[in-house]
């Protein structure tokens, strides 16, 4: 079939869906469709059901993951019920998240190859279908996979589902892993597929990267679909965190970064990061990814050792000890992995200071789940659930990734507000790496602007809407 | 494991099957007073058909670790010549393998295609062969997530659990991607990116392998 | 009648997976190569073959789920040692052709269970036929080479049915964690 400019190549009609192990539909009577040619953005907050309406999109729901289904998908104009994946997958490409988790090959050509061969391409179809789509996506066919880093892992995963040559590409947040110019790349490869007649919907939670390359936003709230205007994407739109004033912060300096530096081999991650951490002090990290916000936090929770300069602390306890992280509270970007404890009350009683667990549960909303198992809960309530089970242990030093990912606004509020008052109460010192605008300047005295792995700039509130805008001005151009 | 990997490999089938005859064939016959011989045999076979370096490098490994497998062999059956088969039969075990090991996977893979062999044991193998770093990188990162919670090592509470969790989403993960790159283990037609084909070179190297095989049984 | 249901590429994905993690725990057995006393490699293995059995069998719960972990299992197995490789495989299929014959399906509880409770066990006579060819011994010089030998039997079959309960009682938290 030749799919004409314009034409539906997806249409979702009234679609309910709910997993077979929960009770609540994740999905309710959504309805939309994606046309030939068109770039479409499906935004929305973590655990909304932007994964799953993907899933469904492209056939993986309900075929491989069982639960009720209600409504209809067309793909092409044809319902996608009662086909197989195998099917659905040469008309759809999906890209997924995790591409660690999805490579199976040596090389990136045999990697790109797998795919091809399953739809029986000829190998001289196939040769020039890998020299194709490695050169859109910058990357080199005899490489061996387990050399490349994130960022190519996921261009890789990308040019996988290229050189299969579906003409509708479904992208799960696919600039995760990218830094701004790998981006750049891989956005303007899309929009020039769109151009050639594709339909490309990508859910991303980077909208200001994203915006001015779609031509339509869908959102994604409270599990149905609608239609956005692109105007909504802008900084200028979103409900910011009101701030509250912070007690004020002492001399005493806990931890220092001397002229820090962090490197693998030959690939210099940061180099020569200076400054200090108060008691009681709230610094945000800025920074694009892959700029060196995450290894400065492990540097600094002394979960990896510089290749240069040094941290100091005041702590009086011993670096990577138990008692160092009783001291020091580490939340990773990924909260499952802090997960262990068969119910949520006795994950946040595990290690809790004095009445530290009741007054976190209740803090962070949590109460009403305390005797689900942690790893069966939400994305979003599992972060809040790790934020609460390292708070309540009273750490002097709180150390946090990512910690408002998934929330919605009310509880992004609510998540706020309790970090505050657990900093104001226990007076410990905060760093928060974010990407998130809403709150960004509630969370904060001072703020470090980390570009390229070093110290960019260093400066108060006013940096937020500097780095924000700077950013949102730089894609639009 | 990748600097295992032959330059010219040979063809898959011979790759598997050589080894599996020339192990079982020495284990039979490890009470051979004449089977270091048999072993110097396989290993100047190999490097003839340009395993070398690598007969080398397996070698410099597997004879430390036959000396100890024969030590403690001989600690408990106080018996020198069956330390000495022991010794033996550790080095031909790591020796016989090196056309099995030394075969990029992906050769494997496509010879199976190719001849039309069920499509699960791809499967098997693509997954088989991936998931072992994987399991080594979760593992890490889950020791070092309840480090950061400051916890008190239990197996199964602090190790077990988080472990199988990740594997488990990481198992559905490889599984997804699998199928939305079409990959199907029904009769859908499949087609092989590079070919690989049983050449003048694997019918030499298949004959002399049969001819040490003979020699030796009628030696032994 | 036995019930039979596709195994799906999510199903084999994770089959395998659970092949390729007990191969990896499996490997602690591998010093006691150099013990000959029969029946100790498969007791120490036994606690993992039954606990990822188990833990499949959870999940899947299909005919041909044991076997194909046996099948996946072997094969990575296949090179360092042959024997075992057969073995494996064989034992797997005799257990659960086993289990699927006295329960008809894994919808049973006791089925389900005792499938993996058997693999182990069932290793020791094929071990004890493949090391009465490969050391040209007789029979009984294999399984009276030592007073040790009982013992590694026994062991074999209480460890599976250790390795049983710990496959229930972790596939039962993964289960309320909502991920089996």
């Amino acid at each position: 079939m030749k799919q004409k400019k314009g034409a539906p190549a997806v249409e979702v009609q009234g679609l309910t869906f709910t997993y077979a192990a929960a009770q609540t539909p994740v999905l309710k009577n959504c309805s939309m469709a994606l046309h030939y040619g068109e770039f479409a953005l499906l935004s929305g907050l973590s655990g909304e059901g932007k994964t799953t309406l993907l899933s469904a999109m492209a056939g993986v729901i309900p075929n491989c993951f069982p639960g009720v289904m209600e409504g209809e998908i067309f793909v092409d104009e044809e319902p996608v019920k009662g086909r197989q994946m195998a099917e659905i997958a040469r008309k759809v490409g999906y890209v997924l998240q995790n591409p660690d988790s999805q490579i199976f090959h040596d090389t990136v050509a045999d990697e790109i190859a797998f795919g091809c061969e399953n739809l029986a391409l000829p190998p001289e179809e196939i040769g020039r279908r890998i020299a194709r789509s490695c050169a859109l996506m910058g990357l080199n066919p005899a490489d061996r996979t387990k050399t490349l880093s994130g960022g190519q892992k996921q261009r890789l995963m990308v040019a996988c589902v290229l050189a299969m040559g579906q003409k509708i590409l479904l992208l799960d947040e696919p600039l995760a892993n990218l830094d701004r110019e790998g981006s750049r790349l891989l956005l303007d490869t899309l929009k020039g597929l769109c151009a050639k007649g594709y339909a490309v919907f990508l859910c991303e939670h980077r909208l200001d990267v994203v915006s001015p390359y779609v031509d339509r936003v869908f959102s994604l709230e409270g599990g149905t679909v609608k239609a956005l205007d692109r105007g909504a994407l802008s900084y200028g739109s979103l409900r910011k965190v009101t701030p509250v004033p912070a007690p004020p912060c002492s001399a005493e300096v806990v931890l220092a970064a001397k002229k820090l530096g962090y490197a693998v081999k030959d690939k210099v991650i940061l180099k020569d990061v200076t400054f200090s951490l108060r008691r009681g002090e709230r610094i945000v990290l800025l920074g694009e990814n892959g700029s060196g916000k995450t290894t400065l936090l492990r540097l600094l929770a002394g979960l990896i050792k510089p290749t240069s300069g040094a941290v100091e602390s005041a702590l009086g306890v011993k670096r990577g000890s138990r008692k160092w992280f009783q001291s020091v509270g580490y939340i990773t970007q990924e909260p499952s992995y802090q997960l262990f404890m068969p119910t949520v009350r006795d994950e946040v009683s595990y290690g809790a200071k004095g009445g530290g667990a009741a007054r976190c549960m209740e803090a962070f909303g949590l109460e009403e789940l305390s005797l689900r198992h942690p790893h069966a809960l939400s994305e979003g309530q599992k972060r809040r659930l790790s934020i609460a089970a390292v708070s309540a242990t009273a750490p002097q030093v709180l150390l946090l990734d990512e910690p408002t990912v998934g929330q919605d606004s009310d509880r992004l509020e609510g998540l706020v507000r309790s970090l505050n008052a657990i900093h104001a109460e226990t007076g410990c010192a905060m760093v928060t790496v974010t990407h998130d605008y809403r709150c960004a300047e509630a969370l904060c005295d001072r703020v470090l602007w980390i570009k390229d792995g070093a110290l960019y700039r260093e400066g108060g509130k006013e940096l937020i809407e500097e780095y924000f805008y700077t950013a949102q001005e730089e894609n639009a151009s | 494991m990748d600097r295992l990997q032959a330059k010219r490999p040979l063809y898959p089938l011979v790759s598997v099957v050589s080894p599996l005859v020339v192990l079982v064939v020495g284990l039979l016959t490890a009470k051979s007073p004449c089977f270091p011989a048999y072993i110097v045999a396989v290993v100047l076979l190999y490097c003839a058909f340009g395993l070398a370096k690598q007969a080398v490098m397996s070698l410099a490994v597997f004879i430390p670790v036959s000396l100890v497998f024969a030590l403690f062999s001989f600690l408990f059956q106080r018996n020198f010549s069956a330390a000495g088969q022991m010794a033996g039969r550790v080095i031909l075990l790591g020796v016989s393998a090196l056309p099995m090991v030394t075969l990029p996977p992906i050769n494997l893979t496509r010879c199976i295609a190719a001849l039309g062999m069920p499509r699960i044991i791809t499967l098997g193998m693509l997954i088989a062969i991936r998931f072992v770093p994987v399991v080594q990188g979760e593992v890490g990162r889950v020791r070092e997530a309840m480090k950061t919670r400051g916890v008190r090592h239990s197996f199964y509470r602090t190790f077990a659990v988080p472990v199988m969790i990740r594997l488990i989403n990481i198992s559905d993960t490889m599984a997804l991607s699998l199928e939305t790159r079409a990959f199907s283990t029904g009769r859908e037609p499949v087609s092989v990116y590079k070919p690989v084909v049983f050449a003048a070179r694997d019918a030499f190297y298949s004959a002399a392998v049969f001819a040490l095989i003979i020699t030796w049984v009628v030696m032994a | 009648m036995i019930k039979l249901e596709k195994i799906t590429i999510r199903d084999a994905a994770f089959i395998a997976n659970m092949a390729a993690l007990l191969f990896v725990t499996s490997a602690v057995a591998m010093p006691l190569m150099t013990i000959t006393l029969f029946g100790l490699r498969n007791m120490v293995t036994a606690i993992f073959y039954a606990f990822f059995a188990t833990v499949i069998n959870i999940r899947v719960h299909k005919p041909g789920a044991i076997t194909l972990l046996g099948v996946f299992y072997g094969a990575i197995l296949l090179m360092m040692s042959p024997v075992m490789c057969v073995t494996n495989i064989v034992s797997a299929c005799f257990a659960e052709v086993i289990s699927l014959a006295l329960f008809r399906s894994y919808e049973n509880t006791k089925g389900m269970f005792l499938a993996p409770a058997l693999i182990a066990p069932l290793t020791l006579p094929f071990t004890a036929v493949f090391s009465v060819i490969m050391n040209d011994v007789a029979f009984s010089d294999v399984v009276q080479s030592s007073y040790l030998v009982p013992l590694a039997i026994f062991g074999t079959v209480l460890l599976s049915f250790a390795g049983v309960f710990l496959g229930w009682k972790i596939g039962s938290e993964l289960k309320k964690a909502g991920r089996l």
